[in-house]
């Protein structure tokens, strides 16, 4: 959990984090929306798009927590071969948390913002696309840069998809009231992804993931009790290698009706180990209108260090329930409105998203179960 | 706890010690992928077949499902509304009368005064619809049918005789046997077409003589028009019903235009044999335009004048799915292959090697081909900032993270 402390009030609060937002955040964001205006005007005949993209995410829980989440996001095309976006979010968080409350939450809550913002610049010749990007994330006790380059090429007539993605992100973690306090967390991401059309109606996607994190990994306010009554920080280890492999399959049963499914197996050298399925079913009873039901089950096997309560110290400790076993299941319900002829050439889209998620934690007896709601509009504008 | 938790969600084999269990897999999964395989046979695609060829150099309806897209019909002739404004290429694509039928071609305009196929660009005679590209080729007379059995002179054996016709069911008068001397002789056919007319259906009690059939349905009376072209003479005799769907697959559709086999619907005669390589009667008929995009070799017919030949891939031919729709009950397959060959290690170098092989050398979808493809729900990935802060949520409340990766597919048009 990468959360901090933040006391003054919500309200004040979310003004205080807009008004933080990095101006060059701002500037490369109407960068993005105006630079396509001025090359229409140089080449008329070329089709170049502009797409302008806002979500806004409310979470809530029985746990405590409530996030706000807006993003902002712009793309363009500048020309045929260069394409460039830029999106900016924040994480409005209230937290009161059983798993997170510490000595230094003396309300019983913290309320805490996080910034982020990414630009990409995208090079198309061809059949290749390269995207360079940079993601810059920030909150009072944890702030994090990330460099990231994909390469993607198609190949067999547009039919088969390899795409290569290298991330780097440099996380410097903090504490709360607590100056001297500073650790880093560096974590190497490398994504394969094969993307194969089957047939006019199929298509399926491999990917692996492999990730390598590499400094500190625990909390740094969470305590490991004893039965004694007495307490000590988490113990983890420094070093954490990661795998996963994805299979995921979309395909149409007819021009209204299309089914999705998907499978991931991730491993780690914790030894943790799940397996996360999704069936999704949509349906365009209109041109303008879709509709999508979906279920997500998420299976874990925690990692051995992971327990609620220890007899006793011990060479790695943790109480981090995400790290025990539980399962959870996720319904939802989508519907998105598109409009395709606006204004000639425009398309407006927004949707509306609904999701329950229920997590059971094997091994956590102060909240055994989580309840989630997530509700989530988006807006999205290409012209 | 633990134990009992994880076994509630039919995990029971998930141990800290143990191996991945494959039953961990929900059936259902699988279940609905075969469903979906199951169900995607009876897709019918509803372009229409009355295409002919046009100056037009667009032919794509990748977009059409929301409105982009010029061609969405597929007939050589464009919309001029909406984003078809934007960039169809006007000097080049008449204009479509309805862009949703293929039945309704162009409407005269300024660039098209006579309304045929050919802008002014490109008409050697733009007030006169019979002429077209070719000055002194007269269109409307290669077009009649005398004998009005719905197949044109240039199309028709024997223009004079509706029951001599391309897709005819009786063996002597499917121009396609005609012109096949090793099935002519097969068939007894030795005086050519149209001398052995077709004989009437003579009821239940009439036996077959005209043709090789041997088996229990021609006992059954069902000679004629009926059944016995359908396919029960055993000697690939292709007629309308089996054409579209089975013998259809094994020839050059392999490279997949003719997927669901309902393209070539009204051109029964064309794939002789199983596994046939001639598509080129189907592109003198009502093939509609897909079988001009590098099955026929005629490009006469659909889209228009870029869709040049194209050689299917080495290979694919054999490709288990090669075309199909129906990919699911083969990924099934595979999938169960994975889960229950014992050997896993051996197993799951078969089925990746196989999907490698096939999938990636063999699978040629078209860009025009792609209208459901290029669907919002068909794309991996399609909405970037609903994933973004989707993967966000999941990543701090579960302990995995990755595993999927970018995007792809779509319509191919970029």
């Amino acid at each position: 959990m990468q959360l901090g402390r933040c006391d003054i009030a919500r309200e004040r609060f979310v003004r205080t984090c807009f008004a933080r937002l990095p101006t060059w955040v701002v500037v490369l964001l109407v960068a993005v929306v105006g630079s396509p205006a001025q090359s229409h005007a140089a080449e008329s005949d070329t089709l170049r798009r502009t797409t302008v993209r806002s979500r806004t995410n409310y979470y809530f829980d029985n746990d405590g927590n409530r996030i706000v989440t807006p993003l902002v996001a712009a793309d363009a095309e500048v020309n045929k071969y260069v394409a460039i976006a830029a999106h900016a979010a924040l994480d409005i968080m209230t937290c009161a948390s059983v798993d997170v409350i510490t000595a230094a939450t003396p309300k019983g809550y913290f309320q805490e913002t996080r910034q982020e913002a990414a630009g990409s610049v995208t090079l198309k010749r061809d059949l290749a696309t390269l995207t360079l990007s940079g993601t810059g994330s920030r909150e009072n006790d944890y702030g994090s840069a990330t460099a990231a380059i994909a390469l993607s090429n198609e190949f067999a007539q547009r039919n088969t998809t390899l795409s290569l993605a290298y991330s780097y992100t440099d996380s410097d973690i903090g504490r709360a009231k607590d100056p001297n306090f500073q650790r880093d967390l560096n974590s190497h991401a490398l994504t394969l992804t094969w993307t194969q059309v089957l047939s006019r109606r199929w298509i399926v996607q491999a990917s692996s993931f492999s990730g390598v994190l590499q400094g500190l990994q625990s909390s740094v306010y969470r305590m490991v009790r004893f039965n004694n009554g007495a307490a000590s920080p988490e113990v983890v280890p420094n070093l954490r290698l990661r795998q996963a492999v994805a299979l995921q399959l979309r395909g149409a049963l007819s021009r209204a009706w299309f089914v999705g499914a998907s499978y991931r197996l991730y491993l780690d050298t914790w030894g943790l180990r799940s397996h996360t399925m999704e069936a999704t079913v949509s349906v365009t009873p209109k041109r303008w209108l879709t509709l999508r039901l979906r279920d997500r089950l998420y299976l874990q096997q925690g990692v051995d260090f992971y327990q609620s309560r220890f007899a006793g110290p011990m060479r790695l400790m943790s109480i981090d329930r995400e790290l025990g076993d539980f399962y959870g299941n996720l319904v939802g319900a989508k519907a998105e409105v598109f409009i395709a002829d606006l204004g000639r050439t425009a398309t407006l889209g927004v949707d509306l998203k609904l999701d329950y998620m229920r997590q059971a934690f094997a091994d956590f007896p102060w909240l055994p179960v989580r309840r989630m709601w997530m509700a989530e509009a988006g807006l999205r504008l290409t012209f | 706890m633990r134990t009992s938790l994880i076994d509630h969600v039919g995990a029971a084999r998930l141990r800290r010690s143990g191996a991945v269990a494959p039953a961990t897999s929900p059936a259902w999964l699988f279940a609905a992928t075969f469903l979906g395989g199951v169900l995607s046979l009876s897709v019918v695609d509803t372009t229409a077949a009355c295409a002919e060829p046009t100056s037009c150099d667009i032919t794509t309806g990748a977009s059409c499902l929301w409105g982009e897209g010029c061609d969405c019909d597929h007939d050589g002739y464009v919309r001029d509304t909406g984003k078809a404004k934007k960039y169809c290429h006007f000097n080049k694509c008449p204009i479509d009368l309805n862009d949703s039928d293929a039945n309704q071609l162009g409407k005269k305009t300024a660039d098209n005064a006579d309304g045929d196929g050919w802008t002014k660009s490109y008409d050697c005679d733009d007030q006169d619809p019979c002429i077209g590209k070719t000055c002194g080729v007269n269109l409307c007379v290669a077009k009649a049918d005398n004998d009005k059995d719905g197949f044109i002179a240039a199309e028709d054996c024997d223009d004079n005789d509706p029951n001599v016709k391309p897709g005819a069911s009786i063996a002597c008068c499917n121009c396609t046997i005609l012109t096949d001397p090793a099935k002519k002789q097969a068939f007894g056919c030795s005086a050519g077409c149209p001398l052995s007319k077709p004989p009437k259906d003579a009821g239940a009690t009439t036996p077959d003589t005209s043709a090789p059939d041997t088996g229990a349905p021609d006992s059954a009376g069902l000679d004629g028009a009926g059944l016995d072209g359908a396919g029960l003479d055993g000697a690939g005799l292709d007629t309308a019903a089996l054409d579209t769907v089975a013998l259809d697959s094994a020839g050059p559709d392999a490279i997949g235009v003719d997927g669901a086999g309902v393209v070539d619907a009204g051109t029964a005669a064309t794939d002789t044999g199983a596994g046939g390589s001639t598509d080129t009667v189907v592109a003198l008929g009502a093939g509609g335009g897909w079988d001009v995009g590098g099955l026929d070799g005629t490009a006469l017919v659909g889209g228009g004048v870029i869709h040049r030949p194209t050689a299917p891939a080495p290979g694919c031919a054999a490709s288990p799915v090669g075309h199909a729709s129906d990919v699911a009950p083969w990924l099934l397959a595979l999938v169960a292959l994975w889960l229950a060959w014992r050997r896993r290690l051996l197993a799951r170098v078969v089925v990746v090697a196989t999907l490698a092989g096939t999938l990636g050398g063999c699978v040629m979808v078209k860009p025009w081909q792609r209208e459901v493809l290029a669907h919002r729900s068909m794309i991996i990935g399609e909405n970037s900032g609903e994933l973004q802060l989707e993967q966000h949520t999941f990543q701090y409340r579960e302990g995995a993270a990755g595993g999927f990766g970018g995007g792809g597919g779509g319509c191919g048009c970029n």
